[in-house]
């Protein structure tokens, strides 16, 4: 049998006396999964460990192949593209320079043109600086930058979070196309209405453990779930993010 | 030209000078400031080992140039095996770090003052430069030709970090890990060579500095103090982990230490500790400094 894409064995974090993470449990695979959770359950630690970025103790295997221990680069060169909660662009770095110090000089996979192609704002802006764009250019670039890695999985923090609407709906194209074209997803959101639009199966994270994991249909037709897990209702969650 | 203004054209060409010096010590300790976070208290004694080698090298050789490479190239070696022997096994611990790097400057500073004693070193400038230029609104007509081509030689490190940082991949890298350095290796770059990287370019650049100072001024071993202090001051000024920021910060500090030295000697280090707290009062990140 094939090794899932990412394989997560009781992962467990520690920042001093918290124990942020409490032995995560969690696969993977070729479909993408959305992860949900009120704040502070550690969702974005999960990320960190994920990406070598905190300590973590436990397993984390990329296709078979142990994360635990190595450091951060050594991760993203194995195929994992990390888009941070907060976008993360250098604010010293213009557009184009992002993506140069990324890409690879090999053309197969993800080429610059080819995230320009996914991304035409990008294009037209190459020689700003990056915090000259707007927040939804900024979360194309920060996608565009993780894609010149040729992930296997990106995982995303967040990456609807202080979006318009308008904006945020073509997100969830993107997203979908990115998944489409092959690259796993691990996305965590608070905004359940992307979270369950752009995955079918949705996990949930509360204080540290993954709580349950379901579909995005049963858990949009769950409202007592809603509540209980994310103390909102899809009601809520619909309506408009606010804009940055 | 009346005499109080040729005083004040002299006493500006010093301080302009002296600006340049200070640029060329002050562009490493930014650089490796602003990307590492480490605070290399070793800096001025990097300096005084430079300035050591290039008296060496050039009373064997002859080779004023000869020194200034010798001074470059075996401060940076030390650089490589101070930061991958001791500084990198304590990343991100910044107060380990300052205390390593005190005890390594006290170190070589001892070191020099047994080797060549208290005595005041100077290294004859290269032959070219040796004269003095005519320049009719200085004093006395005659302005030391040496002390004006450290305005092309702090040029020329502007201008040779300058292409380092916006014209290679290294400098993007160094640029976005001033930025966030998490990120950057979230994105397959080894940060850790970056560092080394830059921390050889800065203590290189100390040791380099160290020879053209011992050129300009002279050199003892107790000068170390004074060039990390002064290397402070200016990134203070002028913002940590900027280029320009240092150039603007040596200017500011070199043109008030020695227009105060000139017109108020006794006030002359109060006023340039006046105009770091003003600007520490005022903008803290330094005049071309990004919010932290």
């Amino acid at each position: 049998m094939a090794e899932p894409l990412l394989q997560i064995a009781d992962l467990n974090v520690r920042y001093g006396q918290s124990h942020v993470l409490q032995g995560v449990n969690l696969e993977v695979g070729a479909e993408p999964l959305s992860l949900v959770g009120r704040n502070g359950m550690g969702k974005t630690t999960l990320c960190n460990a994920i990406t070598g970025l905190v300590n973590a103790t436990g397993s984390v295997k990329l296709a078979g192949r142990e994360l635990v221990g190595l450091r951060p680069h050594e991760i993203a060169r194995l195929g994992i593209g990390y888009v941070p909660q907060g976008r993360r662009v250098f604010a010293s770095l213009s557009v184009e320079e992002h993506l140069r110090m990324v890409a690879r000089r090999d053309t197969t996979g993800w080429t610059i043109g080819k995230v320009y192609e996914l991304f035409p704002p990008l294009a037209a802006r190459k020689k700003n600086g990056a915090t000259q764009l707007s927040g939804g250019e900024q979360q194309m670039l920060a996608i565009a930058r993780a894609l010149l890695l040729n992930p296997h999985l990106l995982v995303m923090d967040e990456p609807s979070e202080g979006l318009a609407p308008i904006v945020v709906e073509h997100l969830i194209d993107v997203l979908r196309n990115v998944a489409k074209e092959g690259v796993g997803l691990l996305l965590v959101e608070q905004n359940l209405g992307v979270a369950t639009a752009v995955a079918d199966r949705v996990a949930i994270m509360v204080t540290g453990i993954i709580a349950v994991e379901t579909t995005s249909s049963e858990l949009l037709a769950d409202e007592a779930a809603q509540r209980r897990f994310l103390g909102v209702s899809s009601a809520h969650t619909e309506a408009a993010p606010a804009s940055a | 030209m009346s005499k109080d203004l040729t005083d004040f054209v002299t006493v500006c060409l010093n301080g302009v000078t002296l600006a340049a010096l200070y640029f060329i010590v002050a562009s490493g300790f930014t650089l490796i400031f602003g990307l590492l976070r480490t605070t290399n208290m070793a800096h001025g004694a990097m300096y005084v080992l430079g300035a050591y080698v290039g008296v060496s090298v050039v009373a064997i050789t002859g080779e004023w140039w000869l020194g200034l490479l010798a001074g470059f190239v075996l401060v940076s070696l030390l650089g490589i095996a101070i930061h991958l022997g001791l500084l990198a096994w304590m990343a991100g611990q910044d107060l380990r770090q300052a205390l390593v790097t005190i005890g390594i400057a006290i170190i070589i500073v001892d070191l020099s003052l047994a080797h060549y004693g208290g005595v005041a070193y100077l290294i004859p400038p290269p032959e070219l430069f040796a004269g003095a230029v005519s320049i009719p609104w200085v004093v006395g007509g005659q302005y030391s030709a040496f002390r004006l081509f450290m305005l092309v030689l702090a040029a020329a490190v502007y201008l040779a970090l300058w292409l380092i940082l916006n014209r290679t991949r290294i400098g993007m890298y160094i640029r976005a890990g001033i930025d966030d350095r998490d990120m950057l290796s979230a994105l397959g770059v080894n940060v850790a060579r970056v560092f080394l990287f830059v921390f050889a370019l800065g203590a290189g650049l100390a040791g380099m500095s160290g020879v053209i100072g011992a050129t300009a001024l002279s050199i003892t071993p107790n000068e170390d103090g004074w060039f990390l202090l002064s290397s402070l001051v200016v990134v203070i000024v002028g913002g940590m982990g900027s280029l320009g920021g240092a150039a603007i910060g040596a200017l500011i500090i070199g043109l008030a230490q020695q227009i105060g030295l000139f017109y108020a000697p006794t006030y002359s280090i109060f006023i340039t500790f006046v105009i770091m707290a003003g600007v520490l009062a005022v903008r803290p990140q330094g005049l071309l400094g990004k919010p932290a």
